[in-house]
Formats: structure tokens, sequence, C-alpha cells
């Protein structure tokens, strides 16, 4: 009589070939979800242009005396020079620093004390100007008079400084000027060691962007 | 060997590297996020201190005692200075004693005399002062005819 066998279940080898079945059935519905779906698209732009935080300083002449060299500065003196300062970009500022440097360190811009010291103010409208001829020829001092407000921009400090904070200024917004008045002086305390030095001091007026905002 | 011995050079040097990459970006990832738009302007500005010259040019007279030991000198004028508060005139002796007048501005003539225990050249200064400062002197080396 011959001897038959049968595959069942509760073997191993059924158990393994239940498996591969499973799996093949498995992958063949997973692989017909994959390519069998429908598809719809839909597209919208939307544009993002980045606003520009811009400052300017008025060109050289009325609108910018800062350039304007003073020679012959005695202790006590001030040197008055007027400056436009215009927020150019079309965002308005979240502040506006102020950076004075040299170079050429001397006494002048040392010495906190008896050195150079600098004020700012701003006035409403533009300053009035008085231009008098100074000694050494052709020097040229000048002096401003305000015909409508003036604030208080930068009060009185050594002049120079990093990031110095400025104050009430009108070009914080967006496409507004201010008319400033840069007043440096030689405190009466500078002493005879103050006498013949020279210095370049760079005034850099940094704005930096408005706070950020949902658009 | 230990599961907790020293690790080799490998797993250091990676655990090393990656702990330099974590550093980095903490440190880096805060500027990144503060970066904001700025904008700038700049403009220098020249500033000169006066250098107070010496007067130009003098004017005057100056005459001896007999025996030499007296000088008196008579100035007319002398050149003014620019911004001038006030000139000192000083007549220093042979022997080193000094007699000094004080001028205010407006006025750039005097009379000044100087006694000296020895003979020799007595020497006559004129400076400006402005203000605290003083200027070069005008030297001028005088000696008894």
């Amino acid at each position: 009589m011959a001897r038959t066998s049968r595959i069942t279940l509760k073997s191993t080898s059924g158990k393994v070939l239940a498996s591969v079945a499973l799996l093949g059935v498995a992958a063949s519905v997973a692989g017909l979800g994959t390519y069998g779906s429908f598809t719809s698209t839909t597209s919208a732009s939307e544009t993002v242009t980045a606003g520009t935080v811009e400052v300017k300083l008025g060109e050289a002449g009325a609108a910018n005396r800062l350039n304007v060299a003073a020679a012959g500065i005695v202790p006590g003196d001030s040197i008055q020079r007027v400056a436009t300062l215009t927020n150019t970009g079309n965002q308005n500022f979240g502040g506006v620093t102020l950076t004075t440097a040299t170079t050429t360190p001397n006494l002048l811009t040392t010495d906190a004390l008896n050195g150079l010291q600098v004020t700012i103010d701003a006035c409403s409208v533009p300053w009035t100007e008085t231009a008098i001829p100074a000694a050494p020829a052709p020097a040229t001092a000048y002096t401003y008079a305000c015909s409508g407000t003036v604030t208080t921009v930068l009060p009185a400090r050594q002049i120079i400084g990093a990031n110095v904070v400025l104050n009430n200024l009108a070009s914080m917004t967006s496409t507004k000027a201010d008319n400033l008045r840069v007043t440096t002086k030689l405190p009466t305390t500078a002493d005879n060691t103050f006498q013949g030095l020279t210095n370049n001091v760079g005034f850099t007026f940094v704005a930096t962007q408005r706070a950020a905002t949902d658009r | 060997m230990s599961r907790h011995g020293t690790p080799p050079p490998l797993h250091r040097l990676r655990l090393l590297v990656g702990v330099v990459v974590c550093a980095v970006i903490f440190t880096f990832a805060p500027t990144i996020a503060q970066a904001a738009f700025v904008g700038s302007a700049t403009a220098t500005m020249e500033v000169r201190t006066y250098a107070i010259p010496a007067p130009v040019g003098i004017t005057g007279t100056f005459s001896c005692t007999t025996n030499k030991l007296s000088m008196t000198v008579t100035l007319t004028d002398f050149g003014a200075v620019n911004r001038a508060t006030g000139y000192t005139v000083t007549l220093t002796a042979p022997s080193g004693q000094v007699t000094t007048n004080n001028l205010p501005a407006t006025s750039r003539a005097t009379t000044i005399t100087r006694a000296s225990s020895t003979v020799g050249n007595y020497t006559l200064r004129i400076r400006a002062t402005v203000g605290s400062w003083t200027g070069q002197n005008l030297e001028r080396v005088l000696t008894c005819p």
C-alpha cells in the first residue's frame, strides 16, 4: 500500500507556504494602491518682495557739511555741521545708532573728559545757515538757527563711541528725513598738550529694520 | 575584555567630532536667527586744533646801565597773533633772573627792565596766550653796547 503525505497548517512547511502566500498578496495590493490612485493638482503663486532698509546722508553741500574740515580749534570752540539723514528704504526703522571712530587716535579722541565732545540735535525744519570766514583762510565756520522745534538726538558725550542709540528721529519712518546738527566741542579744560592736533572722525549712522510682523 | 572598557580611538574621534559640530551649531545658530536688514551712511569730519605761532617782528629799543648790570627794553609793537587773548613778555638776565610783563591782547607795547648780578647777554621772549594755551616764543638775544 502506497504511503501518502499531506501538507497541513500545523506542519512547518504549511506555515512557511502560508506566510509566503500572505506576503505575496499584500505586496500585490500595495502595488495596486501605488499605481492605481487618482491624482489631481492645483497651483497658486505668491509674490514675496523683500523690504529695503536704507539710510542716506545728504549730498555734500548745504545738505551735509560734515565733511567740511574745522581748523584752528581752541578750548571752548564749537564746530557746528548739519547733515540730512533720510530713510530712503521702503521700511520703517527699528532703530538708528551712531558709531564714531578714528584711525588715528590722539588726545582729541582718547581723552573722554577733555577731548572732543559731540552733541546732535534736530530741527523740525531745515536749519538756517550762516557762514562766516574763519582763520586760517579759506576756512569757513558755520552757525545754525532753527525756526521750528529743536529736539535732542544725542546728548553731549565723548566723540568716540560705538552703536550709540539716537533718539527722536523722524527718519524712523520710511521716506522721512531729519535735519541734524552735529556740534563738536573742545572743552575749556583741554590743556596745552591739545595744541596742533589733527583727527579725522568718521560718523557712521546705522539703521536696522523694524520688528518683524505677520504679512 | 569588558564592554565598559575604553572606547576604541575611532569611536572617540567620532564622539569628539560630534561634540564640536554641536558646539558650532549652538554657538552660531542664535546669530543666524538674529540677522536683520541694516543700512548705513558715513561721513568723515576733520578737526584740527590751533597751534599758536610765535609773534613775528619786534619794534622797539633797549638800553643798559653803564655797568651793564641792568637792561631796559621798550617795545612799541610786535606782530599780532591770531586769536591771542594776551601776550607774555619776559626779559631774562645773564644771571637767570626773569622779569615778566603780561599784556592784554589789545596792547602790544610795554617797557620791561631786568637787573642782573652778572654781565652778559639778556634774552627777550614774547609769546601769545590763547586762554590756557601758550604759544611759541619769539626770542631775541640782546647784548649791552
